[in-house]
Order: structure tokens, then C-alpha cells, then sequence
């Protein structure tokens, strides 16, 4: 009895399992078949019981999960197919619908993948080092003084190296960039200097050779360098034998010992073709203050960022006992390596990313929206099917399949726009946007695109999918039953879809706007000098056939004589540090000290420049004078400065006369004389206030390294023949190197402010067509459904004023219900972009009246068309229709 | 869902699992454990259908118009009437015919090239 009790158990609850299971199945399949499979599973149950008892039924089990396995996505197949068999023939019914989706789609998940691709390969993928999660950017603050995100000096990064904790390794950069001459044409190579373990904190080994080793570090001055794979392959041909042999840069011999792999990344953000050895020597020979050091760290493994840049500051703090003059002030900051390559980058990126979202959110509206239409014209045809039995899951699984069908081929589109949108954004992409040419179709993306796909299909599908697919019978069936509680909510659903899609294309218009007014801005900034046809090139001489101070000044005095008399060239100026080309701040010291301020030790951008240096550069002259010839060595030494600096450093006083000094001068003070003030100039960038600048008479401070600026009368490049023709009279062995024109260096310098306006205004116009086509499509619709009604008004003596007011209102409506929630979801999210605007306020009143104008005259137009074709309804036919 | 005009050919070869059940119903009309269990039985337990394998077959099978669904009863004492039953059609029978031709031409094949005792 007992073991009766316990089959019956077992059978019971096999067979409410199996009922379970058997859910699995489509619905179609169950319904029909799922009542029979119970029975014959009951009856096999009965059976192996009987006949092997609980063992029978453990077997009976595992061949029946088998057949589910085998015969549940089998059904599930048959059904896709056919649906997809027939959503193929319905899309071919109405080919106009099915590529306008697919257009909006293309341009939604298109635009989303081309973005996603660059904010994956630039932002997110982590750099191309041996774990660099472990490694930091470590630089220098000075709060008191406002400084943040300094370089190093070599003694300090060598106590930092010494004294820190937390660090696997510590290595440091600077940059350099030696003449190469012997072999063919003189070429100054961008490059780098390194400590000795540079390559071996980043965990990066060379293609071929060794990278430098400690003993070489002990040695006073470098004597080898390492190539890059590039640079080694365009100079040398990728020679295997130039390893051990020796180059000759700035004039002296250096042994080549490495080349690195080709797709090793420098830190700098600069192009680097060949790296020398910063010795520790040399290192220590540096001034504290002379901060030029960029510095990387590798942490232990498993130290965390916060203890890690503690541990510094109390190494920063020790330093500061001991070096009041130099480290008072000075702390550490630590930043994820990759945080500093690509942060910059980050804000506008993922501003565009949101953009695209965006416009993927409105194609999708649109696409519902087209669905909705489409599905109040197949309400016959689906309320047919459900009167015959169709089950509403049915239809929603059709519908879905439909909208899934439209989603992938959108998304076969879009990957297709994907992949010529990445092509056309590296191509106007700026070059220093770190690993922009890496952007590629790859895995991931390819991912994202199927996940937007996917999503999309649901987005779109699914709200038309359970609105049409719940129909009431019989007032779809019957005959021009429109204005029923099904047309109403489905049309209520298509206003609410507009109102988003004009809310969500205000957004996009507004961030635009303003971007394009912070660019218009940016553009007109005057940098403080006129920038047209001015042309620059820089040139530096090396020590070694240049030692002596005498030398290279009458180098520069001869050239900048010879090429004044060039025809074409009108000024000739020359500068250490010409704004937007280069830059060194100095602190200096003021004889009698400073009436306010003295808690900072005063600090200017200083340029060593010629005579004509102003004139050139068309910087006007405020009071005082200029420098003149007779400003030379032996003379009393002078300085000009920038009016920003007069009223920084002596407010409501009169600079002129007043005498200042560097430091870094061994004993004595060198005071020099403030002879005159002069314009500012703008010189980090368009968008940087100017700094205080203090300029240095060339004679009296001679430099190897200097950039000319000269202002042509014609074409700025007409005139390159002339100048290299001159310069190599004078020394065959000088490289011109960054020879651009000023306009260019300016253009470079708001490349990518240009690059995020220019895609958002892309994304922003293809939402405002969207939008446009979504209430065109809208208003067509309705007013095509209510051609009766307005036969019927015209027939009791509407004008066609009348009309057009009736469906133009109705459009309206919307429209500006989406613009005013635009505005609200523009103004809240405004401030987000506000990092990214030049003197454009997050709420510009300008761009909040203008933007939302546009998109009113846009829906306008789209109202207008229907409307229009809506007063031409001739009353007799509309209501013969009937 | 019945697929007309289509000829014997067209559905050729069959799977085993469908030519055993076309088999099964070729000496009368069953209910689907009964296929089952002849299955099962005739195949010495090398073919055992489980109830999903089974029943989208019968769905294919009568979709195909191979089998057809009776409200005939052998036995109404003997068998409970929720039970459906299906028979072979014409059509099903001309297929099932077919494919024990295609088997026999094997066979012969095989046993003209020494593989099967003459």
C-alpha cells in the first residue's frame, strides 16, 4: 500500500513538472498538443513504473528533457520563419513604409555605432601596457599659488623615486627633439628623453635590441637612443643591422639600441620617432623649480590610488622642510594613466554619445509612430485573425517579429553608415585625439550595434505591437467605424510619440546651438596679434657646432637681416616662446618686493624675442618703448611687459622703471629695467585668459632654439623657397621644423571644439528632419482619417480658412507641447555641456528663443502640407465615400 | 495548413522517427501513446519517441496531409474517447509506400554488392 501511495506521489509530481515544462513550447503548439503529450506522458510514466519502478522513471526523465531540448526550439524556429516569411511579404506591400523605417533606423543606429566605436577605442579600451590599471600620472599642485597639474624637476623626481613607498617603479619623461644630419636631408626628429626604466615601468619591451640599462644611467650624459618602429622604417628602411651603429644627432655620435614594436604608445601627446636616456646625473643637475618632468608610476600590486598619493604628500611635505624656497607649497596629485591620456576627451565624447542616443530614441518614436499608422490600417486585417482564434500573444509575437525584422535591417544599414561616418571622422578628426586612428568596426562594437538593434526592434515594437493587437472586434470589423475609444487612444498614442520626438529634437537643437555660438565665439577671439599671413617656423641650433653665445647670436642677427630683405616678407620677428607655439613660465623676483601679494612668489610667461619681434606680430606698444639695437650685451639689462602683467603685479602703480630678476641666477641678483608695456596676447589657447607675459631682449639673452614669425605681404607659403634658400647659405645642416602658417596653428588649436560642434550639428539637423517627417507623417495620417469630418464641415460652410486652421491647430498643439518640454529637459540638462562652451552661458537666452523658433516654423511647415491637401476635400466625394 | 499537390517524391527520404509512425498507423488508426509503445516495441527499443518528438511530428504529418485525425473508435469500451486518434491517409500511404521502395532499392544495392546475404 505504501509503495502504491509513494508511485502515485512520484507520478504526481512528474506529471505536474511535465505541465510545467511543457510552457516551453509556443503557445500555438501547447494549446493544440499539450493535452495529448500529458496523457502520453502519464501513460509512459504508468508504465516504467510498473515495469522498473523509480529507476524507470529517473530514465524516462532524461529521455524526456532530451526531447524538449531537441523539439522545443524546433517549434519555436517553425513559428519565426514563418512570421518572418510573413512580415517579408507584408514589408513588400508597402515598400514606402518599409524604407522610411529602415532610413530612420540606418541613421539612429548608424550615428550610435560610429560614436559608440570612438568613445570605446578612445575613451574606454585601456592603454596598450603591461596591467595598466596599476599605473599613474603623478604631478605636482601648488594650492596656495593656484597651480594644479604641474610637471616635475629632476631632483624632485629622483627624491620622489627614492623616498615614496607605494611604487613598483617610477619613471619620468621630457621632451627633446635632436637635428639628425649625415644621413640625407637635416631632420629635426620628435622625441623624447627617459629615465633609464622608462620602458620597463610601462612593461613594454623593444621589437629588437635592449632599452637602457642602470650602468648607462650612472654616466653623465646619454650616448644611445632607441627608435621608434615608424621612424625606423621610413629613415632606415628597417634595417636590422643600423642596432650597435651610430647616428649623428645635434652633432655629436649616438649609438642606436632598440627600436620599439609599432603599435607602442608614447605618453606624450605628441608623436615620438626616438627616445635618449635623461640620466640621473643630469637628473640632479636640474633645479628644483625647473619643472619639465612628466613623471609615471607603476603601483604595487594591490595599492589603491587614495593611500598611494598620501604616501607622496608625506614624501612632498618632507621636501618642503627641506626646501622651503623651492617646495613651499608644492603637493602631489595622482591621476589613472588613463584618466590623464583621454580625459580631455571624455566630456565632449560622451556628450556626443547622449547626443546619439538621442537621435536613436527619435528614429525609434518615428519608426513607432509609422507602426501605429500602419497598425490602425491593419486593424481589419488583425481583428480578423483574432476573430479566427488568434491568440493575442500570437499577435504580438507577429507584430514583434515585424518591428525585429525592420530593427535588424536597420541596424545591417546603420552598420553600414557606421563604417563610412568612422572613416569620415578620422579623416576631420584632430590628431591629437590619442588613438583616433585605431577607431575600427572591431567585436565590440559590432556587439553594441546588435544590443541597439535588438533594443531598438522592442523600443519601437513594442507599443504598437500591444496597441493594435487589442482591438474591439466588431467596431474594427465594421464599416468606417472611425472616432471609436480604439482611433482615440491609438491617436492619443501617435500625439504622445510626436510630442517626444519634438521634446527629444529641441534638446539636441539646443546643445547644438550652443555650441555653435560658443564656436562662433571662439572663432572671432583676437589672440592680442593679427594672425593673417603670418608665417612660423622653428629652428634650433645645436651645441655642437654652435658652442660659443657669440656664435648663434650672430646666426639669428645675420638670418633675421637676410630674410627682411626677401621680397614678400615685410616683418621679421623671432621668439623663445611665441604664444600658441611654446611657453615658459618663470618666477621672478621684484627689487623692493611687491606692495600686495605676497604669499606667491610672482611668475610670468617669458619670450626672448628680436627688436621687431612687435612690429611683426602687430602687438601695439601701451606706454614706454620698445626694444631697440642698442639694447645688447653690455648694455643695462630691460624687459618689456604685457599690460596683463602691469595690472596683475602693480595695480593702480606705474611699472616703468621698476626692475625685476629670475632666479636660477648664480649670486647676484640680475635686475633688469621695465622700459615699456605692451598688448597682451592670448597663448595657451583662444579660450585661456592671457597670462602675464615678459618679453627679453634677444641680444641680452641669447637662445639656440627660436621660432620665426613673419609677416608676408602675399600667400605666407610663397615665400618658403626664398627662406630655405637663405637658410642654407647660411648652414646647410639647419632643419626648418613646424613651418605653418599662424592661421593654421589657431585653426589647430580649436580642432576639437569644431570636431563636436560640427557632429552635433550633424545629429541635431537629422533629429530636426526627423521630427519634421514624424509630424508631417502624423498630421497626413489624421488628416486623411478625417476626410469625412471635415467634408462634412465644409458641407455646413467651413472655409477652407476654417480647415486649414482646424489641422494646422491640431499639429500645433503637439508641437509646441513637445517644445515646451524640451525646454524644461534642454534647460536641466544644459549644464552638462557647460564644461564644453567659450563665453556661451549654459541658459543663453539667445539659443533658448532661437532654437525652439526653428523647430515651431519646421513643425509649421509640416503641418501645413497636410493641412493644405486637407482644404482641397471636396465635400461630395468625401462624403459619397460612405 | 494543408500543403495540396504535392507528390510523393517531394517529402523524400522521411526521417526513421516519421517512417516508424507511418508504419504504426499503416495497419489502422492509433492514439499517440499507442504509436509510442509500437514504436518502441517494433524497433526492439532502438527508436524510442518521446512525446515532443512525437507530436510535432504529427503536426508536420498533418500539416503535410499525410495523416488525418478520425473521430473513429476501435473500441469505445476499451478506449477513452479525449483521446485522439490518427490514420494514414492516401496520400500518406502513397508516401510511406515510397519510402519503404527507396529502402528496398538500398537494400538490394547493398545485397547485390555482397553487403547482405543474397
Amino acid at each position: 500500500m505504501a509503495s502504491a501511495n509513494a508511485s502515485a506521489n512520484t507520478l504526481g509530481i512528474s506529471i505536474r513538472i511535465y505541465r510545467a515544462l511543457l510552457r516551453a513550447y509556443p503557445a500555438e503548439f501547447r494549446c493544440e498538443y499539450g493535452p495529448e503529450m500529458r496523457r502520453a506522458f502519464l501513460d509512459c510514466c504508468r508504465e516504467k513504473t510498473r515495469r522498473a519502478g523509480w529507476r524507470g522513471v529517473v530514465a524516462l526523465w532524461l529521455r524526456t528533457l532530451v526531447d524538449l531540448a531537441v523539439t522545443v526550439p524546433g517549434e519555436h524556429m517553425d513559428i519565426l520563419l514563418r512570421d518572418l516569411r510573413f512580415a517579408l511579404r507584408v514589408m513588400r506591400q508597402r515598400p514606402l513604409f518599409t524604407i522610411a523605417a529602415v532610413v530612420a533606423l540606418a541613421l539612429g543606429i548608424g550615428a550610435n555605432s560610429a560614436i559608440f566605436s570612438v568613445v570605446n577605442t578612445v575613451v574606454l579600451r585601456p592603454l596598450p601596457y603591461a596591467h595598466p590599471e596599476r599605473l599613474v600620472w603623478i604631478s605636482g599642485n601648488n594650492i596656495p599659488s593656484g597651480i594644479k597639474d604641474e610637471n616635475s624637476s629632476g631632483p624632485d623626481f629622483l627624491d620622489w623615486r627614492k623616498q615614496s613607498r607605494s611604487f613598483e617603479g617610477m619613471a619620468c619623461l621630457a621632451s627633446w627633439q635632436p637635428v639628425l644630419t649625415g644621413a640625407g636631408e637635416p631632420e629635426r626628429i620628435p622625441g623624447g628623453m627617459v629615465s633609464f626604466d622608462f620602458f620597463r615601468v610601462l612593461g613594454i619591451n623593444p621589437a629588437f635590441g635592449r632599452t637602457f640599462t642602470p650602468e648607462e644611467d650612472r654616466k653623465p650624459e646619454p650616448e644611445s637612443v632607441i627608435l621608434s618602429y615608424g621612424f625606423w622604417q621610413r629613415r632606415f628602411g628597417g634595417d636590422r643591422d643600423l642596432l650597435g651603429r651610430t647616428l649623428t644627432l645635434n652633432g655629436r655620435l649616438w649609438t642606436v639600441i632598440g627600436i620599439m614594436p609599432a603599435d607602442f604608445l608614447y605618453l606624450s601627446p605628441r608623436p615620438a620617432e626616438i627616445w635618449t636616456l635623461y640620466t640621473t646625473p643630469q637628473l640632479a643637475a636640474r633645479g628644483r623649480r625647473n619643472d619639465h618632468l612628466g613623471v609615471v608610476g607603476r603601483l604595487r600590486p594591490g595599492m589603491q590610488l587614495q593611500p598611494a598619493a598620501a604616501d607622496m604628500n608625506v614624501v612632498a611635505e618632507a621636501l618642503e622642510r627641506q626646501y622651503p624656497e623651492s617646495n613651499s607649497g608644492w603637493r602631489v596629485t595622482l591621476t589613472p594613466l588613463l584618466e590623464r591620456a583621454v580625459g580631455e576627451f571624455k566630456p565632449a565624447l560622451l556628450i556626443l554619445l547622449g547626443s546619439v542616443g538621442f537621435l536613436l530614441l527619435i528614429a525609434c518614436a518615428n519608426v513607432a509612430n509609422l507602426m501605429l499608422v500602419r497598425g490602425m490600417a491593419r486593424q481589419r486585417e488583425i481583428a480578423l485573425r483574432t476573430a479566427l482564434g488568434a491568440a493575442r500573444r500570437r499577435l504580438i509575437r507577429q507584430l514583434l517579429t515585424e518591428s525585429g525584422l525592420l530593427a535588424v535591417l536597420g541596424g545591417a544599414a546603420g552598420l553600414g553608415l557606421a563604417y563610412f561616418g568612422i572613416r569620415g571622422l578620422e579623416a576631420i578628426a584632430p590628431a591629437e585625439v590619442p588613438r583616433i586612428i585605431d577607431v575600427g568596426i572591431d567585436l565590440p562594437v559590432l556587439g553594441f550595434t546588435l544590443a541597439a538593434t535588438f533594443l531598438t526592434g522592442i523600443a519601437f515594437g513594442l507599443l504598437p505591437a500591444l496597441q493594435v493587437s487589442n482591438p474591439q472586434l466588431n467596431e474594427a470589423l465594421k464599416e468606417g467605424s472611425w472616432g471609436t475609444t480604439q482611433t482615440v487612444r491609438s491617436s492619443r498614442m501617435r500625439g504622445m510619440m510626436t510630442v517626444a520626438e519634438v521634446a527629444l529634437a529641441l534638446v539636441l537643437l539646443i546643445g547644438a546651438g550652443l555650441l555653435i555660438r560658443s564656436y562662433h565665439k571662439l572663432q572671432s577671439v583676437t589672440p592680442g596679434f593679427n594672425p593673417e599671413r603670418l608665417l612660423t617656423f622653428r629652428l634650433s641650433l645645436p651645441p655642437a657646432r654652435y658652442p660659443e653665445q657669440a656664435q648663434f647670436t650672430a646666426f639669428y642677427q645675420e638670418l633675421l637681416e637676410r630674410v627682411k630683405a626677401l621680397p614678400g616678407i615685410s616683418g621679421a620677428g623671432a621668439a623663445s616662446d611665441p604664444p600658441f607655439l611654446a611657453s615658459n613660465y618663470l618666477a621672478f623676483g621684484i627689487q623692493g618686493g611687491l606692495q600686495s601679494r605676497p604669499e606667491n612668489p610672482p611668475d610670468a610667461e617669458v619670450s626672448v624675442v628680436n627688436p621687431d619681434y612687435f612690429s611683426a606680430m602687430t602687438i601695439p606698444l601701451k606706454r614706454g618703448r620698445l626694444f631697440s639695437p642698442y639694447d645688447r650685451a653690455g648694455t643695462p639689462l630691460v624687459a618689456l611687459i604685457s599690460e596683463t602683467m602691469a595690472q596683475r603685479y602693480w595695480p593702480g602703480d606705474d611699472p616703468i622703471g621698476r626692475r625685476i630678476a629670475f632666479d636660477g641666477v648664480k649670486g647676484q641678483p640680475q635686475w633688469r629695467e621695465i622700459v615699456g608695456i605692451v598688448g597682451s596676447t592670448r597663448s595657451e589657447g583662444l579660450d585661456a585668459r592671457p597670462y602675464a607675459q615678459l618679453y627679453v631682449p634677444f641680444a641680452q639673452s641669447p637662445q639656440r632654439s627660436m621660432s620665426l614669425l613673419l609677416r608676408t605681404d602675399g600667400d605666407p607659403m610663397g615665400v618658403v623657397p626664398g627662406i630655405r634658400e637663405t637658410l642654407r647659405a647660411l648652414d646647410k645642416d639647419q632643419p626648418i621644423s613646424n613651418l605653418r602658417t599662424m592661421e593654421q596653428v589657431l585653426h589647430g588649436t580649436i580642432a576639437r571644439q569644431r570636431l563636436s560642434t560640427l557632429l552635433l550639428g550633424i545629429f541635431a539637423a537629422t533629429a530636426l528632419i526627423l521630427a519634421g517627417v514624424g509630424i508631417y507623417g502624423v498630421m497626413a495620417y489624421s488628416a486623411s482619417q478625417r476626410t469625412h469630418e471635415i467634408g462634412v464641415r465644409m458641407a455646413l460652410g467651413a472655409t477652407r480658412g476654417d480647415v486649414l486652421k482646424l489641422v494646422i491647430r491640431q499639429g500645433m498643439t503637439l508641437a509646441l507641447s513637445g517644445v515646451g518640454i524640451g525646454l524644461l529637459a534642454a534647460a536641466g540638462l544644459a549644464r552638462l555641456i557647460g564644461g564644453l562652451l567659450f563665453e556661451v552661458e549654459p541658459l543663453d537666452p539667445v539659443t533658448f528663443a532661437a532654437i525652439p523658433l526653428l523647430l515651431i516654423a519646421t513643425a509649421l511647415l509640416a503641418c501645413y502640407v497636410p493641412a493644405r491637401r486637407a482644404t482641397r476635400v471636396d465635400p461630395m466625394i468625401a462624403l459619397r465615400c460612405e | 495548413m494543408v500543403r495540396s499537390g504535392r507528390s510523393t517524391g517531394e517529402l523524400l527520404p522521411l526521417t526513421p522517427a516519421v517512417f516508424h509512425i507511418l508504419l504504426t498507423l499503416a495497419d489502422g488508426e492509433r492514439h499517440g501513446y499507442s504509436i509510442m509503445q509500437e514504436v518502441e516495441k517494433r524497433s526492439e527499443s532502438r527508436i524510442s519517441l518521446g512525446p515532443g518528438t512525437l507530436y510535432t511530428a504529427i503536426k508536420r504529418l498533418l500539416a503535410d496531409g499525410l495523416i488525418e485525425e478520425t473521430d473513429e473508435r476501435p473500441d469505445p469500451a476499451l478506449d477513452d474517447e479525449r483521446r485522439r486518434y490518427y490514420r494514414l491517409t492516401p496520400f500518406g500511404r502513397r508516401v510511406a509506400a515510397a519510402e519503404a521502395g527507396r529502402l528496398e532499392s538500398l537494400v538490394s544495392e547493398a545485397r547485390s554488392r555482397n553487403l547482405l546475404p543474397a
